[in-house]
């Protein structure tokens, strides 16, 4: 039988920060309890350690995109890089192609997305404090263009 | 306080506000399908829609930079800007306005199946509400009413 929150008063959080005291408030109540201090203690100093602490990030954004047929989970994190070692990921050759096309897309699509975000509200911004860069209203401008 | 009645009455409330804007603007017909489509897909979606739906909020920005001209209804108005400037101003706030009401209406989807109310139910009733508001904000700016 495993102890509840309530009995053992750790409250179990967020995946990331949970700690040593939370690991070992779910073992065994018999067993925890046979335990020596010095094995315990032990315990917690090896679950400190085997617990990820992940670097503080600048950004860290996630959303979901719902396509109807399929969702889609969406995740920047930007922070300094403390990895030492190389990842060991290493995907065949397929799979880094594939991989590859959709980046492309992925990052194509983002750009030309924040492109014309940055686009239309830099223009919309420019007309709004009165900077005339061209003679004309620019729809009147665009409908001369394609003779209108 | 929220309920879901309320709920519905605010977004009646917003759309009706953004069916104003679009007739005063004279949406095209385009435009017009163009804010159908992301309403079935909002009402349907929730959340998960918000991204793709800011996306189609610009490009519909994007038509009214491309073809809205300054509205002739602000000829008699006297403001301390030239016309381009309350054209584009108001093309800003029609802008934050329509992110405004994207993220009521996705929200507001998300809130009602909390409630326990079916994913049906909730498309149909959003989906009515939100263009029942449309319809009466572009009948009132016609003066239809």
């Amino acid at each position: 039988m495993k102890l509840t929150s309530e009995e053992t008063g750790v409250v179990p959080t967020g995946y990331a920060s949970r700690s040593p005291a939370y690991y070992l408030s779910t073992m065994q109540p018999e067993i925890l309890q046979s335990l020596y201090p010095e094995q315990l203690a032990e315990f917690e100093r090896i679950l400190a350690e085997a617990i990820p602490k992940p670097a503080p990030k600048l950004v860290d954004l996630r959303f979901v995109i719902d396509l109807i047929v399929s969702r889609f989970y969406v995740v920047l994190f930007i922070g300094k890089d403390r990895r030492a070692k190389q990842r060991r990921y290493i995907p065949d050759r397929l799979t880094r192609i594939g991989n590859a096309i959709v980046v492309l897309l992925i990052l194509l699509s983002a750009n030309l997305a924040i492109s014309g975000f940055i686009l239309l509200a830099g223009y919309l911004l420019k007309s709004a404090i009165g900077i005339d860069l061209f003679p004309g209203h620019f729809p009147a401008v665009v409908k001369r263009f394609f003779g209108g | 306080m929220r309920t879901p009645w309320l709920t519905l009455v605010r977004l009646f409330s917003i759309y009706g506000l953004a069916g104003w804007l679009l007739s005063f603007y004279h949406a095209t017909p385009a435009i017009w399908l163009g804010i159908e489509f992301l309403i079935l897909y909002l009402a349907w979606v929730g959340t998960g829609a918000i991204a793709l739906a800011i996306v189609g909020s610009m490009g519909i920005i994007g038509a009214g930079v491309l073809t809205s001209e300054v509205p002739d209804h602000l000829a008699g108005v006297s403001l301390p800007l030239n016309q381009a400037q309350v054209w584009a101003l108001m093309l800003i706030l029609s802008w934050v306005w329509a992110l405004f009401v994207i993220w009521k209406l996705a929200f507001a989807v998300r809130y009602l199946r909390l409630m326990g109310w079916q994913r049906s139910q909730v498309f149909f009733i959003v989906f009515l509400i939100v263009n029942l508001g449309l319809k009466l904000g572009q009948a009132l700016e016609l003066r239809l009413l």
